[in-house]
């Protein structure tokens, strides 16, 4: 019997259209997220789409779908008796109440499970494809797909449908069942902010139903090597885990799962009390014969289109999807995080920002589920015949339900846009920009859903049924995900898309605006032309088949249809035929393979000119017009050069900007040949080759202007308010670029090339004269006159000599008093200026008016910075430092010299009115003011580790500022971020990791992982040391370039003083890859009398050293490591934490044992407690008492 | 009024739904009779617009319904076979929506249009009730009610008094009669009586094809004396079968009273007065009895 049943559910199932509608959902979407590389969920880069963990990964989150997936099939199969009215049939068999529960419980589990199957199978066969790069996918091991399924997925979706199966037996009701999934992932999410904590992470480890967080825990630090081979061992928290969802699914089964006591029909629900009953009134069979008057179109309109609104509205998914919205809405905007954990002000750009993002998915949702119901309504209701026939034009219902659809969109939009209203208004924002938001989410984003709608609904009116019109749908829109590495990037071809539309506060919409309106008039063309087909092919009746439909298309669509449709083809191909002029013709268009393509060839044909001798500049004069308003430069270059190689030139690689026309590159006795138009290059040929250490005058004239529009790769350098160019970017580059080359190992694989060389060897000492910032790089005298707008100021390095109104435009003239790199730029923009005068230092803040909030700290962190370096390294060299602020488009802050441009995006908004925030923008400032020592004092040679000089030093520099002024506790939580970027980084690492010695421009070396080095040192060595060191390096190399110093001139210095045991510590940070293991596993207290605790600590420590894949290696542990005690949570500054035991304890590989006393306030334990060392886990290290 | 001519539909899956009809429909109730599965709502979907024929033309009062269905759907109501309706909507509100759709436009008599037809189809006590929510025979009275919306020139009632109680469909059967004289109704119904009762012409449609057309009483005048009945066991019943042309069989106190026909009197069957059920068995008889020819 129990069998039977069991039988019975599966094949209802395997009739059901839902079930192989979400199977090929689920495949698909496994599929295509393995098989392209535009879709990703588990692997990228060197970690194998087919690995455990990529696998795991994929399982584990498509397992958080799979809860509708439960709801729907468990939820149906317990309601369907009571939905279908078939109780009464039922309950009358001779059927014992556990086994008929029991049979359909199995049954319906079953086949969830059998649906969810098609998730790693998607995997398997994405990773199959004869497609797909091998490169990115190791041997296929079914151990790996199975282990995911039997782990993780067969006890979450038992657990899951035990829930839900209890919920309907329980409520009967599929409301309450997708209620309660909604409130399960509104949960999920909320416990899943605390399970970021590191003090919670084990808890959540251990609570998580799907495992996530369970797998998360036990992968965090995961190395590659580890991620493509390690399978997952059934036991510590991984165990616990399942063990304790398998119990707990058993208990809601047993005890809610309705599987004891009798078959009992649900009570009816009780009609309310009948009011009193109405007494029809006479009517005369006359009235019956008032006949249909002329139909007003609008008031049907009206009354079909509110009509529809209302039927979506109080539909219970579409309250549950509105409130999950709002939800993932207000969410981030509770706790927001930005960079470092600090949030930033809540400006409208970012506002819409998150309300795009986080209901991008509700629109998906809404065009492929409502546009289906709604187009459908009449059928499914089952009044279609009696709708159809009556005397409405095709057009009412069409367009009714379309602006039905659109209006509910608006609406949603509308709300959200007050949801975050409201948020900026509680969050003292004084300027609300409504405009935008009107603009943004009303032109941008609602008029291209609008017409995806029209899509939609086509596909619906075509489709047989709604399902297959779904299916059609989903097709469509995973499609367009994937177009793109089909080679069809082009916005053309992505329907009612337009290029990337990016918000800065200083420049407004600055061109997006143009081009987004070719773009949707061109849509608009195509939009009409379905509008048409879909009135046309309207159906009325249910069995009209398409061909009888065409037949009466002309009839439907009568004389203005037909022309409607003219009128739409106009449009599309004429504002096509304008778009391909624009972005084709007059601009290029390369889509991001013919690029790397391209790049590939560039290589293969010029790499052998890698150490031609080239100019080099060491005199600048230049004179710059920018004219906002038409986004142009006009640029005249005076450049002295010399040729500082051993070797005469004769010809030398010339790089043509880009953007730029009537390019003159004039050069005494040379010429320029014709440009290759493949690289944009051009040979530029001496008729006597031009000795070593001769000079010669290169004079550049070009003008800088985006003709048209174009549809990606936007001069964002060059915009009305707020331009930003630097001189790599303005003039002509000459030699060879490795900065060209592919990076990317599979796509250089690809294209028949070698790995790349990212650096040259730390011991080729034929590279100590190169600069690491390229081997053109010299030391220059500057001088630039810049104009620009009237109402604009425009800033270049040096000091401004004199600024002049002439012609109606303003003219700064800037000149430095002294070489200095060449690497120089200019900006223009409509700025604030807040200036100070500090120690014959002018500090000057540049800035939007919107975004003064930082300005003061910025200032007090360049006074301190100051204070410290100069006191510390050695004196500033210029007597001005300026930070300007520059559209959000580019994300970065860069020091040039006495000049940091800065971007909206970094510290300007950052919001600090909570104490507990990492001060951005005071960290970031001192980081650029750390750069005029080093990188514009010292640089550094072209070899491994190039970067480690400028940017490791800078670290350590401003994390010295940030200490002096927020104390060593504080840093903790910066150094915290620090390290576990690191970590989680090296795990996604491309090539192979370095050590800090070889880094190969590699930021999470040379930032992160630089940065807890240098405060280990500095911990170890003690400031004063390390600072002298530091001093003595800089000294050593202050302003030479024969030769540049390298990371093995900066370990010598860093030696230098220090014992044997400290020589053999800075071995370990540099030279090779060390992971600390430090647990505190256990603590014994004891109280003792006077108000004293004695705590027995049980410390578990090793020390390992890892190669560049990963794969570690113990090493023996004999060191001096800190353990602290505190009264509060260390992480938790608002409480400001005491030390109450600071000491260095000696540890040794293996378990540890160690006493201590301390008095009673005592709450926190904590083994290198300040993040001192890198730990494979920092968040072992802290016990709470 | 109406004529149908030369119609013929043949569903994707291979089912002849019509096969050659011709009918031509005065004004007044039309009866259209046929068992399950006939073609009488195939054809009663292409007379609403609702479905297209392969060949053939309908026109009614001078429209070409396949061709400009929406000049048709203008003069028309419709009570299809089995419906349903959208949910939580009372009764009035539903009625109201539907009848701003049928181009009743002026608010106030559209209010007394709408209240009336709940009246006439006893449903006044029940409008602010969600039409969903109604058993089987108040909806099909409300099905009744939307299709008198707007006093259509053609009524096409499919299968009208299925599930209602016999006081109904008195009451159902006195509003069409009532309502009937200027328009053409088609009733169309496997019910004899409801025809016998209604309908001043009829037709008899069976596999796709019209079998029989005509007045009823004509009809059952020709086929006077020469229906035979006799009560049976219901052994005797199926050996009878097998020897005579029986028409119809039922069952009456128990035992089954078989009807027969023939020009002479079988042996044991007393002659029994034809009705206008005789007509439509011996029709259906006489089709079977050629198809197995």
């Amino acid at each position: 019997m129990l069998w039977q049943l069991i039988r019975f559910e599966w094949r209802y199932y395997l009739r059901q259209p839902s079930f192989y509608v979400t199977s090929l959902l689920f495949f698909l979407m496994t599929f295509f997220a393995a098989s392209s590389e535009s879709v990703q969920i588990g692997g990228g880069g060197e970690v194998w789409g087919n690995g455990p963990f990529a696998i795991n990964q994929t399982v584990l989150i498509m397992s958080i779908f799979a809860m509708f997936l439960v709801v729907n099939f468990v939820g149906s199969t317990a309601l369907r008796n009571h939905s279908c009215q078939m109780e009464e049939l039922v309950f009358s068999k001779p059927l014992h109440r556990w086994q008929y529960q029991l049979g359909r419980f199995i049954g319906a589990y079953a086949v969830v499970a059998m649906v969810f199957a098609f998730v790693p199978l998607g995997t398997l066969f994405g990773s199959l494809m004869p497609w797909v790069d091998q490169e990115r996918f190791g041997p296929t091991v079914l151990a790996y797909y199975l282990q995911a399924l039997l782990l993780f997925s067969l006890p979450t979706l038992f657990v899951l449908s035990a829930l839900f199966f209890a919920i309907a037996n329980k409520f009967r009701s599929m409301m309450a069942m997708y209620l309660v999934a909604v409130g399960v992932f509104i949960l999920y999410v909320i416990a899943g902010s605390f399970a970021r904590e590191p003090a919670y992470r084990t808890l959540a480890a251990l609570l998580d139903p799907f495992g996530l967080r369970t797998f998360a825990d036990v992968a965090r630090y995961w190395t590659i090597h580890d991620k493509n081979s390690q399978m997952l061992s059934l036991s510590g928290v991984l165990l616990y885990n399942r063990l304790l969802w398998l119990g707990v699914g058993l208990v809601l089964l047993l005890a809610f799962g309705g599987l004891f006591g009798r078959l009992t029909l649900a009570a009816k629900a009780v009609g309310k009390k009948t009011k009193a009953v109405l007494i029809a009134p006479e009517f005369s069979l006359s009235v019956l014969k008032t006949t249909a008057g002329k139909s007003s179109f609008w008031q049907q309109f009206v009354l079909r289109t509110g009509f529809e609104m209302r039927q979506v509205f109080f539909s219970l998914p579409f309250i549950i999807l509105g409130l999950f919205c709002i939800f993932n809405l207000v969410a981030p905007l509770i706790d927001p995080q930005g960079f470092y954990g600090t949030a930033d002000w809540p400006l409208t750009q970012t506002m819409v920002e998150l309300i795009i993002e986080s209901t991008g998915l509700l629109f998906v949702i809404i065009t492929t589920y409502y546009c289906a119901e709604v187009v459908w309504r009449e059928r499914s209701a089952g009044i279609g015949d009696i709708v159809d026939s009556l005397p409405v034009s095709n057009m009412l219902f069409w367009l009714s339900k379309l602006t039905a659809v659109w209006l509910l969109m608006a609406v949603l939009y509308g709300v959200f846009m007050l949801t975050t209203l409201s948020y900026q208004l509680l969050n003292g924002m004084q300027t609300l920009d409504l405009s935008q938001y009107l603009i943004r989410l009303g032109y941008f984003q609602l008029l291209s859903a609008m017409m995806l709608v029209v899509l939609a609904f086509v596909i619906q009116v075509l489709s047989p049924n709604k399902y297959i019109g779904m299916l059609i749908f989903v097709v469509f829109a995973i499609t367009t995900l994937v177009l793109d590495s089909w080679g069809f990037s082009h916005r053309m071809f992505h329907f009612s898309a337009s290029p990337a539309a990016p918000f800065s506060d200083l420049n407004r919409f600055g061109w997006t605006l143009e081009t987004h309106s070719w773009y949707m008039l061109y849509w608009t063309g195509l939009v009409l032309v379905l509008f048409v087909l879909g009135y046309g092919f309207y159906q009325r009746g249910p069995a009209q088949s398409l061909v009888s439909r065409a037949r009466l298309f002309r009839y439907q669509i009568g004389r203005s249809g037909q022309l409607a449709i003219l009128f739409g083809l106009l449009t599309f191909v004429g504002t096509g035929s304008w778009i391909y002029y624009n972005t084709r013709v007059l601009n290029q268009f390369v889509t991001a393979d013919e690029q790397m393509d391209s790049r590939a060839d560039y290589e293969k044909t010029l790499k052998k000119h890698q150490d031609d001798p080239i100019l080099v500049a060491t005199d600048v004069k230049a004179t710059i017009d920018i004219v906002p308003e038409q986004r142009l430069v006009r640029a005249q270059v005076v450049q002295q050069m010399t040729n500082k190689f051993s070797s005469a030139i004769s010809k030398m690689l010339v790089h043509m900007p880009e953007n730029s026309r009537d390019i003159v590159i004039k050069v005494p006795g040379a010429t320029l040949s014709a440009v290759d138009p493949r690289f944009n290059t051009a040979w530029l040929e001496f008729a006597t080759p031009l000795l070593p250490g001769a000079s010669t005058t290169v004079e550049v004239r070009l003008l800088r202007q985006t003709l048209g529009f174009v549809d990606s790769n936007v001069d964002t350098a060059l915009v009305e308010n707020g331009t930003f160019i630097n001189n790599s970017e303005l003039l002509p580059q000459f030699g060879y670029q490795p900065g060209l080359e592919l990076q990317d190992r599979h796509e250089r694989n690809k294209r028949g090339l070698e790995p790349v060389q990212r650096a040259y060897k730390l011991e080729d000492r034929s590279r100590y004269h190169e600069s690491g910032f390229g081997r053109g790089e010299d030391f220059i005298q500057f001088e630039m006159t810049v104009s620009t707008a009237p109402d604009q100021i425009a800033i270049a390095p040096g000091y401004l000599q004199k600024d002049w109104l002439e012609n109606g435009r303003r003219y700064f003239h800037y000149k430095m008093d002294q070489p200095m790199f060449n690497f120089y730029s200019f900006l223009s923009a409509r700025l604030a200026v807040k200036k100070e005068l500090y120690k014959g230092v002018s500090m000057e803040v540049y800035y939007h008016p919107d975004h003064h909030w930082n300005v003061d700290r910025m200032l007090m962190s360049l006074k301190d910075s100051l204070d410290y370096f100069s006191s510390a390294f050695g004196p500033y060299q210029h007597q001005q430092l300026r930070i300007i602020e520059f559209p959000g488009y580019r994300r970065f802050a860069q020091a040039f010299a006495n000049t940091v441009p800065y971007s909206e995006h970094i510290g300007f908004i950052s919001d600090l009115r909570d104490e507990d925030e990492i001060d951005m923008p005071y960290y970031v400032t001192a980081h650029e003011m750390a750069h005029q020592w080093w990188g514009h004092q010292v640089g550094s040679a072209n070899v491994q580790g190039s970067a480690v000089i400028p940017e490791t030093l800078a670290q350590y520099s401003a994390l010295r500022v940030m200490e002096r002024k927020y104390g060593e506790v504080k840093l903790r939580k910066f150094l915290k971020y620090e390290l576990d970027r690191y970590l989680s980084d090296r795990g996604s690492e491309r090539v192979e990791e370095m050590p800090l010695l070889r880094a190969e421009n590699q930021g999470y070396i040379h930032y992160r992982k630089g940065s807890v080095v240098m405060m280990a040192l500095k911990d170890r060595l003690g400031a004063d040391l390390l600072d002298q060191n530091l001093k003595n390096f800089l000294q050593e190399f202050q302003y030479k370039q024969t030769p540049y110093p390298t990371t093995l001139d900066l370990v010598r210095h860093l030696k230098t003083g220090v014992s044997e045991q400290d020589q053999a510590f800075i071995e370990d940070l540099f030279v090779n890859i060390t992971l600390y293991d430090l647990r505190l596993k256990k603590v014994l207290r004891e109280e003792l009398a006077d108000d004293q605790l004695k705590l027995t600590l049980t410390i578990h420590a090793a020390k390992l050293t890892a190669d560049g894949k990963g794969l570690e290696t113990e090493q023996p542990l004999s060191e001096l490591i800190d353990v602290g005690v505190f009264d509060q949570d260390p992480d938790d500054f608002s409480q400001q934490p005491k030390q109450l035991y600071f000491q260095k304890h000696l540890l040794k590989s293996g378990e540890n044992s160690l006493e201590i006393v301390v008095s009673k306030e005592a709450k926190f334990v904590g083994v290198d407690p300040l993040i001192k060392l890198i730990d494979r886990d920092a968040a072992d290290n802290i016990y709470k008492l | 009024m109406l004529a149908i001519k030369n119609l013929s539909k043949t569903y994707s899956n291979g089912v002849q739904a019509l096969n050659n009809v011709s009918l031509s429909i005065p004004k007044g109730m039309y009866g259209l009779l046929g068992p399950n599965g006939a073609g009488k709502s195939s054809l009663m979907r292409t007379i609403a617009t609702l479905q297209s024929a392969d060949s053939g033309s309908i026109s009614f009062d001078g429209i070409d319904v396949l061709q400009n269905p929406n000049a048709l759907r203008r003069t028309l109501g419709y009570l299809p076979q089995d419906f349903n309706v959208y949910p939580r909507i009372s009764a009035f509100d539903l009625l109201d929506h539907l009848a701003v759709l049928k181009g009743l436009t002026d608010k106030k008599s559209r209010f007394e249009t709408v209240n009336a037809l709940l009246a006439h189809t006893n449903l006044f006590q029940h409008k602010d009730k969600a039409v969903s929510s109604f058993s089987g025979g108040m909806r099909q009275r409300f099905g009744i009610a939307q299709a008198l919306l707007g006093d259509p020139k053609l009524l096409i009632v499919d299968e009208p008094t299925a599930g209602l109680d016999p006081e109904e469909r008195n009451r159902f059967h006195n509003l069409l009669v009532s309502l009937g004289e200027e328009k053409v109704i088609i009733l169309s119904t496997h019910i004899v009586d409801d025809v016998a009762e209604l309908c001043p012409q009829m037709a008899v449609l069976a596999g796709g094809k019209i079998l029989l057309q005509g007045e009823p009483l004509k009809l059952v005048e020709e086929l006077q004396g020469q229906i035979w009945s006799k009560t049976v066991t219901q052994a005797e019943a199926a050996d009878l079968e097998q020897q005579l042309p029986v028409i119809s069989k039922r069952l009456f106190a128990g035992r089954t009273v078989l009807n027969v026909f023939s020009i002479s009197q079988p042996q044991g069957f007393a002659a029994a007065p034809a009705g206008l059920e005789d007509v439509y068995f011996s029709t259906l008889f006489n089709s079977r009895q050629r198809q197995s020819a």
